[in-house]
């Protein structure tokens, strides 16, 4: 029997693990990195790089180099988040046929799964690699706050990468299942503090014995340790310019090593209290070459960067409105993504809810563990571990005036089926549009449109007369299905929704076929 | 604004001395000999050179160019890098020739020169490294290179070796060309910056 892995598919760095022999472990690349960037660029040379290949030339190959394409999956081109991305990214962000997101480098336009895709296609090329079998199942994790489209294009790039996936899962669920690995926790309410490279989340869930629920999920999806980096190498740049005289800022070549070394002081930082930054030879005049020698205190990165922590606590504290529980009724905080290894992060933490944080998980890898304990779980008869997820937005469709009517609010515990009677507006009306909705506002259109369809045959009746069943399921990947049902006449439509800007069939089978022909390639 | 012959001559002897004093002898008296074929009276090169234990020979065998019609030493670099190109010294050719093409960015005939030079060395660059799959490892402490003249462009890619990412991959990240890639890596091996692992 082939093994399922499990990969947390990051906004900035992926990584994957395994259960073997009962112990869940997170599988190496070949270079012997516990996690891999995510990040994709096809070269000045026309070659296609991944991971930290296609890291180290990310800004010397700006524009073709593709990072955070989970920002942009399964959203819209209209998306506030993509004309952000639009704003913030080098690389060409255009609008695809089905109105989504598309990324052009090199000459040659990609869906996002498709992006998504080659990243997972790389984990599980490291994962059988190191198992030294094919791998083709996979459990994956979102973002909690990730909505039907944004998981149903997840599955589609596990598609595209060859994997079958069995379980999307939310990845604060996924570390809380680390976490309770090997323990019985009873009744906890345990906060996920997720600070990655790109984003950061928070969720709070209770976790019981083979139970975990999802109480509320909150966070922003444009702050992370990136924005740590990008004030520590306008420090250098700064102090550079001052000692030197030489802006760096239009120097690619000086760029990129800036951020590689701002990086690797950041986390040297978190174990000592000053670092040396050296970079010989960043510049050349007609002096002779230059070179960045300096000292960084942590005190320092702690001033620089001060104001970026405490704006998480906001979305902390909005957390805890929405599970209406204060800080004192939190019983764990587990701390998730590379940048929380910052004591300055781990400190207003532990400050905030007046305990220190759990320090029994690897936070870059415990959310890969969980997702491979989930997938470990499935295989077994015994199925001793039930997932309860919540819905991270109100689902519902528009009605008459604009109006959005919720079915099932946010935070309602998955899976979950919900129905509601409407009924028609206008006299002999006999078809009626649904229109499938996610979102907060009550004005129709100011939420996401998953999808639409036309229910007809409706008896011909007086307005209001008719009973229109609609009801909607959320299995347990968290994907939607909506039905709609005349009850006087059973006649009935549904769609499992396929959102605005996921991909056909035909469309996925396309992009395999056109990825196996570039491996044969590859290998010429 | 272009080098001028002066300040080419300058560079060379400086440049001499930096890799006499790092034991690069043989790449030292190259350096000088391209002064004497610019300034074939030039006493700091040949005492430099007698102190290598080199008699100057080639500089006389150099061909000469005519001062009367080279005001500003155009010909007589040209003259010199189809020299250093005659005497089967390609790197020390397209020195001279990029000197030419700064001061000319327009020159076809240079132009024409440096891309036939690119060419002889890009082949031999290619025989001296062998597979793209190996891989460069530094060989010396951060501290040590700073004696070198090295420019930005080599740093950078200084930066990129790792002991672990190939040449291939060198060229595939660094974002610059196969040839100077390999010209800088070249440079840096024979400077004892850096060693090939196989």
């Amino acid at each position: 029997m082939s093994r399922v892995i499990g990969i947390d598919l990051g906004t900035t760095n992926s990584c994957v693990a395994v259960v073997e022999n009962g112990q869940p472990s997170v599988i190496p690349n070949a270079g012997g990195y516990k996690t891999t960037p995510s990040m994709f660029a096809i070269s000045q040379d026309g070659k296609r790089l991944v991971g930290h290949l296609a890291k180290r030339q990310a800004i010397t190959n700006a524009r073709n180099t593709v990072y955070a394409a989970k920002r942009l999956i399964g959203r819209r081109f209209d998306a506030p988040e993509v004309q952000k991305a639009i704003d913030l990214c080098p690389y060409e962000i255009v609008r695809g046929p089905n109105d989504d997101p598309r990324l052009r480098i090199s000459g040659k336009t990609f869906t996002t799964p498709e992006i998504s895709g080659i990243i997972l296609r790389e984990m599980k090329r490291v994962a059988e690699e190191y198992l030294g079998e094919p791998v083709s199942e996979a459990v994956i994790t979102v973002p909690a706050h990730f909505n039907d489209a944004q998981r149903q294009s997840t599955k589609d790039a596990g598609k595209i990468a060859g994997l079958e996936v069995l379980r999307i899962i939310n990845e604060p669920t996924a570390a809380a299942l680390a976490y309770g690995f090997g323990r019985k926790p009873q009744g906890e309410k345990v906060v996920v503090y997720d600070l990655g490279g790109g984003t950061f989340d928070v969720s709070i869930l209770e976790i019981g014995e083979g139970v975990l629920e999802v109480l509320a999920t909150g966070g922003n999806t444009f702050l992370g340790g990136e924005d740590f980096d990008r004030r520590i190498v306008t420090h250098l740049l700064e102090r550079f310019e001052e000692s030197e005289g030489i802006d760096l800022r239009s120097d690619s070549m000086a760029l990129q090593r800036l951020k590689d070394a701002a990086e690797k002081a950041k986390c040297d930082l978190s174990a000592r209290t000053t670092t040396e930054i050296n970079l010989p030879f960043i510049a050349s005049d007609a002096s002779g070459p230059r070179h960045l020698s300096l000292e960084l205190s942590r005190d320092t990165l702690e001033q620089q960067v001060g104001d970026i922590v405490s704006s998480t606590m906001k979305a902390v504290e909005q957390c805890l409105q929405d599970a209406q529980l204060g800080p004192g009724d939190v019983d764990q905080v587990i701390l998730v993504g590379g940048q929380t290894r910052m004591p300055l992060v781990q400190a207003t933490v532990a400050e905030y809810f007046g305990k220190r944080p759990n320090k029994g998980v690897n936070p870059d890898e415990v959310v890969a563990i969980g997702a491979a304990l989930q997938g470990e779980a499935l295989l077994s008869e015994e199925q001793n571990l039930l997932l309860l997820d919540v819905t991270p937005l109100s689902l519902g469709i528009a009605t008459y005036g604009g109006h959005f009517a919720k079915l099932i609010e946010r935070n309602t515990t998955v899976p979950v089926r919900k129905a509601h009677i409407f009924t028609t507006t206008r006299d002999d009306q006999t078809a009626v549009k649904i229109r499938v909705l996610q979102g907060e506002s009550d004005v129709a259109a100011e939420n996401d449109l998953l999808g639409e369809f036309i229910l007809s045959g409706i008896r011909s009746a007086r307005k209001g007369e008719p009973e229109i069943e609609v009801s909607f399921d959320i299995d347990a990947n968290g994907i939607v299905s909506v039905s709609a049902r005349d009850l006087s006449t059973g006649k009935e439509q549904s769609i499992t929704v396929n959102a605005t800007g996921t991909l056909s069939e035909e469309e996925i089978q396309k992009i395999i076929e056109e990825n196996e022909l570039y491996e044969v390639q590859l290998k010429e | 604004m272009g080098e001028s012959t002066q300040e080419a001559i300058e560079r060379l002897l400086a440049e001499g001395l930096d890799q006499y004093g790092m034991g690069q002898v043989a790449q030292a008296v190259r350096l000088w000999r391209q002064v004497l074929s610019l300034d074939p009276g030039n006493t700091e090169a040949r005492e430099y050179l007698e102190t290598a234990g080199d008699e100057a020979g080639p500089a006389e065998a150099a061909p000469q160019a005519s001062p009367a019609a080279d005001h500003d030493g155009t010909a007589a670099l040209l003259e010199a890098g189809l020299g250093c190109l005659r005497d089967d010294d390609a790197e020390g050719a397209l020195e001279l020739l990029e000197t030419l093409e700064k001061r000319d960015p327009d020159g076809l005939e240079v132009h024409g020169y440096i891309e036939m030079v690119r060419s002889r060395l890009l082949k031999q660059y290619r025989e001296r490294f062998g597979s793209g799959q190996r891989v460069p490892v530094p060989r010396m402490p951060a501290e040590q290179m700073l004696k070198f003249n090295l420019p930005a462009e080599a740093g950078f890619l200084l930066s990129l070796v790792d002991g672990r990412t190939s040449i291939e991959d060198l060229i595939s990240v660094c974002g610059m060309d196969e040839f100077r890639v390999l010209r800088i890596l070249s440079q840096m091996l024979a400077a004892g910056i850096v060693e090939l692992e196989s």
